[in-house]
This record gives structure tokens, sequence and C-alpha cells, in this order.
């Protein structure tokens, strides 16, 4: 088990380094002078401020020496200087991250329960109008963009019945209830659509299990309905639903990035698309680069929870 | 069979029939719209008029005008033509790439390891993010914007036809042809490509409607086509500022975007069914 958890860890280094690597690398990759689509194409800027701007960001060292340094830098938590006001990435990711956190760990909550449900529901009563409802539910979760249904709750609950506020965020330790309000939107938001596909999972388990034999014998022995339900038939539908969240997780990153934008949260996610407006590129690479270690240690720690929860994945 | 037998299974037979003509239909529609917008437009998507602005539907402004008097119900139809066609062109990129990597991996025990290996731990990775980086660098464009999406999912369509030529090679017709001597190329081009057509055209049509909610997305984000050109997610970006005024600019490019996917997504699920029953997903 050591030996894997080494293995695992090992593995994840080498990909955050690859991810830095790349990261830097990228800028050569696109076509177009860097510094020249940094400061704008609308004028001609003077070439020695294009100089100078290249020499700020290592542009004009040998490409190995510009790698070599950024991953010294990574290691280091130094992620490189914003181009637009000069602050240190690092403070700006550590400002940033328990926002997202927040704003992920309430959606996550929200799309198991409210999916979980959804999808046992439809399972118990199938083919009935829950289990349409279900169905069609599930297909716009993932059709209609996440910022579309956003901005739609948003007129719903913030313009036409004015109960909570449209957007902004306020931190919990200044003023708790104000918080609370401004959570329940993007929850709501990335929750939905990530619980649209639980439900279905959930249903399709659900449904396959409840066919199951030992489920009729627990019938026929007696055992009331909700226990049934609950006891018997969830336990062994939520190992593959546990499967999918942990899958999942890409694609919240991905719905975080569009409801940070929408309601104006300073969250990690809308700190890149900010940067990258401005073509600001040492935060936009640090971020990345951020935003991978934490994408790659999550794997990480579902795949050493598997291991631990069926051994026989680490004699793989 | 006894006769109702026959007649349910006739049902049957027509209904499956139905679920891909409908959305197949539909999509010819969107793609027409998005070739010849100017068939359907009624003015210019930039012409401004500053006396009827913020309006609802009206028999002048079909879906209403925005801030700028500008007629919605144009720029929509303008919208279709980028969305569409960005999408199409990002899939066709990610085909042609990921095509010849996935063969060559299916082909090749230690490459197709690797490949393996690699993708797997890309595909995870969410592409908007990725998206992003890259759009921090390049200036906007319809080309680079086609090529950043198509390219972050070749690994994904690299990695089905990887699968699918695996499958493949072990069928009886390929062993056939190597004991005849074909040569490795005619081999792919006759035995392997023509049967992997079912999954890439399937995956094909499932990709088009991530690569339309990309571009939607980052169009949203300010980071896709910028103004003056008209993308469904610039459109909502631009609803949220006068929500409280109207919520036709909101409703509108948000209905098309949504049907747009949405018929995509149903269209590819028939297809799936259609082309290769095995595939079929529960539930």
């Amino acid at each position: 088990m050591l030996r894997y958890t080494l293995r695992r860890l090992l593995i994840a280094v080498c990909l955050i380094a690859a991810v830095g690597i790349i990261g830097q690398l990228a800028i050569h990759m696109i076509p177009g002078d860097p510094a020249y689509i940094i400061l704008g194409s609308e004028t001609t800027p003077d070439p020695k401020v294009l100089e100078t701007l290249r020499r700020d960001l290592g542009l004009d060292r040998p490409i190995t020496v510009q790698v070599l340094a950024a991953l010294w830098g990574f290691a280091r938590l130094d992620l490189g200087t914003s181009l637009q006001d000069g602050r240190p990435v690092w403070k700006l990711v550590e400002a940033s991250v328990p926002v997202s956190a927040v704003l992920v760990v309430s959606a996550t909550a929200f799309a198991i329960l409210f999916g979980m449900l959804f999808g046992m529901v439809a399972a118990v009563r199938h083919n009935s109008g829950v289990d349409w409802g279900a169905t069609v539910f599930a297909t716009l979760g993932l059709s209609v963009p996440v910022f579309v249904t956003g901005t739609f709750l948003i007129y719903l609950f913030a313009i036409y019945l004015e109960w909570i506020p449209a957007s902004g965020y306020v931190a919990l330790s200044e003023k708790p209830v104000d918080f609370l309000k401004r959570l329940i939107l993007p929850t709501v938001t990335v929750g939905l659509a990530q619980g649209a596909e639980i439900a279905r999972m959930t249903r399709s388990c659900m449904l396959e299990t409840l066919r199951a034999d030992y489920i009729t014998t627990a019938r026929s022995k007696g055992v009331a309905e909700p226990l049934v339900l609950f006891r018997h038939a969830l336990r062994n539908a939520i190992i593959p639903v546990a499967a999918m969240i942990g899958v999942q997780f890409g694609s919240m990153f991905g719905r975080t990035v569009l409801v940070e934008a929408l309601f104006g949260w300073p969250g990690l996610m809308s700190a890149m698309v900010v940067a990258a407006r401005f073509h600001d590129f040492p935060v936009v690479r640090g971020i990345l680069v951020m935003i991978a270690a934490i994408f790659i240690l999550i794997n990480l720690i579902t795949d050493l929870a598997y291991a631990v929860l069926d051994p026989r994945i680490a004699y793989d | 069979m006894g006769g109702e037998q026959m007649q349910s299974l006739r049902r049957r037979k027509i209904a499956k029939y139905l679920k891909l003509l409908v959305p197949a239909g539909v999509i010819a529609g969107f793609l027409l719209v998005a070739l010849f917008p100017h068939w359907f437009a009624r003015y210019s998507y930039s012409q401004m008029h500053p006396s009827r602005r913020l309006e609802g539907p009206s028999a002048d402004f079909w879906f209403g005008t925005d801030a700028f008097g500008r007629d919605t119900y144009t720029r929509v139809i303008v919208g279709t033509r980028i969305s569409n066609g960005i999408a199409a062109g990002a899939v066709a990129v990610a085909v042609i790439g990921g095509v010849w990597v996935g063969v060559a991996g299916g082909l090749s025990r230690t490459f197709g390891f690797l490949l393996m290996r690699l993708v797997d731990v890309v595909i995870c990775f969410p592409p908007i993010i990725v998206a992003i980086f890259f759009m921090a660098m390049a200036s906007p464009g319809v080309v680079t914007l086609t090529l950043v999406i198509g390219f972050l999912y070749a690994p994904r369509m690299a990695r089905i036809v990887q699968g699918a030529v695996l499958e493949v090679a072990q069928a009886a017709h390929v062993e056939a042809q190597r004991a005849l001597g074909a040569g490795i190329l005619r081999i792919v081009r006759t035995g392997i490509l023509p049967q992997i057509l079912a999954p890439v055209v399937v995956q094909a049509t499932i990709m088009l409607a991530t690569a339309m909610l990309l571009e939607a997305g980052l169009s949203f984000l300010g980071l896709g086509i910028p103004p003056p050109t008209p993308t469904w997610g610039q459109l909502v970006s631009d609803a949220r500022r006068t929500l409280h005024l109207s919520l036709y600019l909101l409703f509108f490019p948000g209905l098309a975007l949504s049907a747009n996917v949405i018929f995509i997504n149903l269209l590819g699920d028939s297809l799936r069914d259609f082309l290769d029953p095995k595939m079929r997903r529960s539930g």
C-alpha cells in the first residue's frame, strides 16, 4: 500500500511539473509575438517598450533556462508577478482559492443531495410523470449552458421576486446572513447541472439494483419499503455514483469558471478570466498551474481512497 | 409472429427513424441559417434604431431590440453562423488530428500504451480552463478559436479511435488481409478506417455540442470572438446589463443556443442507437 501511495505521489508531482513546463512553453507555441499581443495590437507599440516587456517576461533567455526558472519558481511557490499591478501571483491565489472552494463544496453537496433524491424518486416511480420529468431535466441539465440558467435564476429570484441580491461576494466572517444569501444562486446554478448528471446515474443504477433477487427476497420477508430502498438498494447504487462524482470534478471546475464570472465572485477561476482578458500572462500561467495542481491532488486523493476501499487496486 | 407483435415492432421502428429524422431536420435548419444568414436576417446586425431601444417582440423586430436599438432576431441569426461554424470547424480539426493519432496508437503497442496513459490524464481536465489559458496569449479570431477548441478535443477523439482500432484490429478480415500480405497502409485504408467510421461519427456529433457550449462560454467570458460580431454567448452576457429592463435579450439567444445543443445531443443519441447499438448506455 505504501509503495502504491509513493508511486502515485511521484506521478502526481511529475504531472504538475509537466503542466508547469507546458505552461511556460505554450507562450512560444502560439503564433504571434507575445509581447505585441499583451500590449495590444490596436496601436503599434514602441519597439523599446516591447523589448523591455520581453525581458521582464524572461522571453529573451534560452528556452531551457526559461523552463527551469519557471519550475524552480513553482517549487518555491513563486508563481510570478502580475503584469498589471506587479503583485505576486501567489498572493492573488491565496486570496481567491477560499472563495472558489466555498462554491465548489456547497455546489457538490447540493448536487449530491438533490441528484440522488431526484434519481431515487424517479427510479421508484418508474415510467411515471416524475420519471419522465427526471429524464427531461437531465437532458436539459446537460444541454442548457450554465450561464444561461444562472442568468435566468438571477432574473427570477433577484429581479422579479427580489428575494436575494443578484451578485457579488461577501465573506462569511463579515456578514454571515448576507454571505448565505449570496451563496444560494451560484450553488443552485452549478448544483442543478451537476445534479442532473447524478440524478440520471442514480436512476439507472437504482433501476438495475431494484430488479435484483435480493431485493425481492427482502420484500417478501416483509421488510418495510423505505428500509428496502435505503438500506439495501441505495447502498449498492451508491458505488458507481461515487465514482461518477470523482470524474465530475473536471466539469465542475469548468462550470465554476462561468458561474464565478456570472455572479461576480472573486474566485480563482474568475481571477484567471480577468487576467486573460488583459493578456496578463504570468497570472494566467500561475493560476493554470495552481488549478492543475489542485486537480491532480484531488485525483490522487480519490485514487488513494478507492485503494483503501478496495485493496485489490493497490496490487496493480 | 402475431399481428399485434408485428404492429408494435413496426411502431418501434418508426419511432426509431423519427428519433433520427426530427433532430436531423432541426439541425439541418440551423445549418441552413448558418450558411445563408442573409436569407433570414431582416436588418444589418449593427444597425441601430435609437428610438426603439429595449423593446419586446413586435412586427418590426421579431425578438425585440437591445440597448442600442439593434434587432435581436438578426443578431441571433448571425450568431448561428458563428456558433455552428466554429463548432463544426473545431470538430473537423479534432477528427483529423485525433483519427491519425488514434490509429497509430491502436496499431503500435508501446506508443499506444503511452498514448493511453497520457490522454487519460489530459481528458479529465476541464477544457475551458486550458482554452482560457491559450486565448490569453493569442489574439482573438475565428481561426484561433477554432484551432484551440479543436486541439483541445483531439485527445478525446484519439482515445475513442484508439479503442475502436484495437477492437477492429482483432477482426477476421484484418487477419485475412495480413495473411494475404497487404501493406499496413492498405489495411488501414480498406480494413480499419471503414469500421471505425461509426464510433467516430457518433463521437464527432457529441463533440459538436460540447464544442458549441465551449465557444459560447468563452464568448460569454469575453474571450471568444470580439464585438461587434454577435455571438450567442456574447448576447447572453450583454443581456445581463439590462436584465431588469428586458428578459427577451436573455431569452432568445439562450433559447437558440440551448435548442441547437439539445438537438445535436438528440441526434448524437439516435445516431448511436442506429450505428452502434453495442454502445448504448443504460437509462
